[in-house]
């Protein structure tokens, strides 16, 4: 088993924990863990919190290094980990992003009620998994040559909506407007282009899936309306990245930030944090590289959006317009970018690497579309395939504290290799349907892997972060129907 | 000399722990472990041989990097590694022929990559984990 972490966690406010920069030498600024109490012992379960500490070491970290409720276990960065880097003196690190690059989510409103497609809803998970491709290796229906490509890479989400995959306001509805300025197709290897090139349009598989959820409950019925979700609606929930493209190019930069944390003298705990200097070649390569991967998520999510539209339109006999397929927002929870923030009274320019965390941006932001900026922008948050999801808002809070960032999703407690071995996926399946949720995934194995017992309960990562004051809550979703990869 | 590979508990990921009698034994156990990740049981039949230069700029990047590329063909060719031979390791070059073959079905799950995080390297021992 795992070695508990016995450091210090000093209470620092509400459902706010200090690491002090005095726990290990090396740390530049404190770690801050916003959870609950309740929280602490799964924190203290495994290596997160010392993950927390090692972030903290990077060089020109601001303020701290944050971790998210929903803080788990990961490689480098902990999951649910926040730093934010002067682009001045500071540095840009893959390992703060991940293999899956710009890996997020986004939500779909209906005007469907619940009881349109309670009896359908075998139907309707069938059709949905056969319309989208999943699984380990997926290939899409999108063929791309390498000019094609390399304007996936540029343009994101228009690019798609432009292909006819979605609708105009979608662009409108995603974070970014679905496409990273700074893209430079000419920074990805002819590695990542091979493997993008046939995965765009695919789900992929782990921890990736499409849902089918009904709005159980409405906390906030101001900014539920300005995102148009009431109470009892059918939702649609898709949760995926940039596939091989976004895994190939992590691996590529990590070779060249090994290099370069010697050739710029740079000391970390953890050689999966290695970094270089945002001003550097190799940081501004990375970027490049980063953002392009970055736009192949939004145009996968956005070809699959299509796809799910169509479908669902043909299930129910209808047209995805008078469905009122919405796109109600995208967020990305993998990804670094560059925001201005106040420090220490001057408005400064950092790199915000969010690793497993939301982009959570408060009431009256420019960067919100202008149907939602009085409420703040909507932060997605998927819990497990068993028990809810959620929707919260962005606060003042989050901008003055975490860099306008949230939680992203439950967390895991259980390890694959222990899910896999106390869960039979076909028991899952049944117990599941049993439960209200029609299930389809690829395998057994990976189904069983996923399984709801294998996650913190997202409630109550939602509730410290309620709490906290970081995203509030908005409504709460639960699974219909589930595909997962 | 215990278990040629083991898989151990990560909350997110997993780790492989691999043992051999020299660096190019335990790293084609490593492999070994990463494939009994991707499948529970693999089987696939041998088709030719390739030679496999991997640069890296130290022992442990060169690990890491041997992993990546065996990922790599598998998702750009659909092989996976059925034969390991010795390796030679030049400077900041690994050099192995690898006996590649077709798997008979579909992996069960994706790796991402191998990583460096708690990564250990030696001739007769070594532990990666991988992104899952």
């Amino acid at each position: 088993m795992t070695a508990t972490w016995s450091g210090p966690l000093e209470p620092a406010g509400e459902c706010r924990w200090q690491i002090p920069a005095s726990y290990k030498a090396g740390m530049r600024v404190p770690g801050i863990i916003y959870a609950s109490r309740a929280m602490i012992d799964d924190i203290r379960a495994d290596q997160a919190a010392e993950q927390v500490a090692n972030v903290a070491h990077l060089p020109g970290i601001v303020r701290a290094s944050l971790a998210m409720p929903d803080i788990h276990w990961g490689y480098g960065f902990p999951i649910g980990g926040v730093a934010a880097t002067d682009v001045r003196d500071g540095v840009i690190a893959p390992g703060g992003i991940g293999y899956d690059i710009n890996c997020g989510v986004r939500l779909l409103r209906t005007n469907l009620a619940m009881k349109a497609v309670k009896d359908k809803m075998e139907t309707v998970v069938n059709d949905l998994f056969r319309a989208i491709p999943s699984g380990v290796g997926s290939e899409g229906q999108v063929k791309l040559d390498r000019p094609e490509l390399d304007r996936v890479l540029t343009r994101g989400s228009a690019w798609a909506v432009e292909q006819g995959y979605g609708w105009a306001e979608d662009v409108e509805h995603c974070e970014e407007s679905g496409s990273l300025t700074g893209a430079d197709p000419a920074a990805v290897s002819s590695r990542a282009l091979k493997r993008g090139s046939p995965q765009l349009g695919t789900l992929g598989s782990g921890n990736h899936f499409i849902e089918v959820s009904v709005i159980e409950e409405v906390f906030d019925k101001a900014a539920a309306s300005a995102y148009g979700l009431e109470t009892s609606q059918v939702v649609v929930m898709i949760h995926s990245g940039s596939r091989g493209l976004g895994h190939q190019v992590c691996t590529d930069s990590l070779e060249v930030m090994g290099k370069a944390v010697s050739k710029y003298g740079i000391k970390l705990p953890d050689r999966q944090l290695a970094c270089a200097p945002v001003k550097s070649e190799e940081g501004e390569n990375y970027f490049a590289a980063m953002a392009a991967a970055a736009n192949y998520a939004w145009a996968n999510r956005q070809v699959m959006t299509h796809w799910v539209r169509q479908a669902l339109a043909k299930t129910l006999g209808t047209t995805p317009e008078s469905l009122g397929l919405q796109l109600v927002y995208d967020v990305a929870h993998n990804i670094a970018k560059f925001e201005d923030y106040p420090v220490d009274g001057a408005a400064r320019r950092l790199c915000v690497h969010r690793k497993g965390a939301t982009r959570a941006f408060g009431p009256g932001h420019p960067e919100i579309p202008s149907r939602y900026r009085q409420v703040g922008q909507p932060v997605l948050v998927p819990g497990d395939m068993g028990r809810a999801s959620y929707v919260l808002k962005g606060t003042q809070a989050a901008m003055r504290e975490t860099f306008g960032s949230a939680c992203h999703g439950a967390g895991r407690v259980m390890s694959r290799t222990e899910s896999k071995r106390g869960i039979r996926g076909s028991e899952l399946r049944r117990r599941l349907l049993s439960e209200g949720v029609v299930v389809r995934a690829g395998s057994d194995a990976s189904l069983a892997e996923e399984a709801p017992e294998a996650y913190k309960d997202v409630t109550q990562v939602v509730e410290a972060t309620h709490r906290a004051g970081i995203a509030t809550l908005v409504a709460k979703l639960r699974p219909l129907g589930v595909i997962k990869g | 000399m215990g278990e040629a590979f083991t898989l151990l508990d990560h909350t997110a990921d997993v780790k492989v722990r691999a043992t051999g009698p020299n660096f190019g034994a335990t790293l084609a156990n490593v492999a070994r472990g990463m494939l009994a990740v991707l499948y529970d049981s693999l089987s696939a039949h041998f088709e030719f041989h390739r030679e496999l230069e991997i640069t890296g700029y130290d022992r442990a990047s060169l690990v890491v990097s041997f992993l990546n590329e065996i990922l790599y063909t598998l998702e750009s060719e659909g092989l996976v590694p059925v034969e390991f031979s010795a390796v030679r390791v030049d400077g900041h070059a690994l050099v192995t022929t690898v006996g590649w073959g077709r798997p008979s079905g579909p992996a069960l799950r994706e790796i991402k990559a191998a990583t460096y995080h708690d990564l250990k390297v030696t001739d007769t021992v070594m532990e990666v984990v991988f992104d899952l």
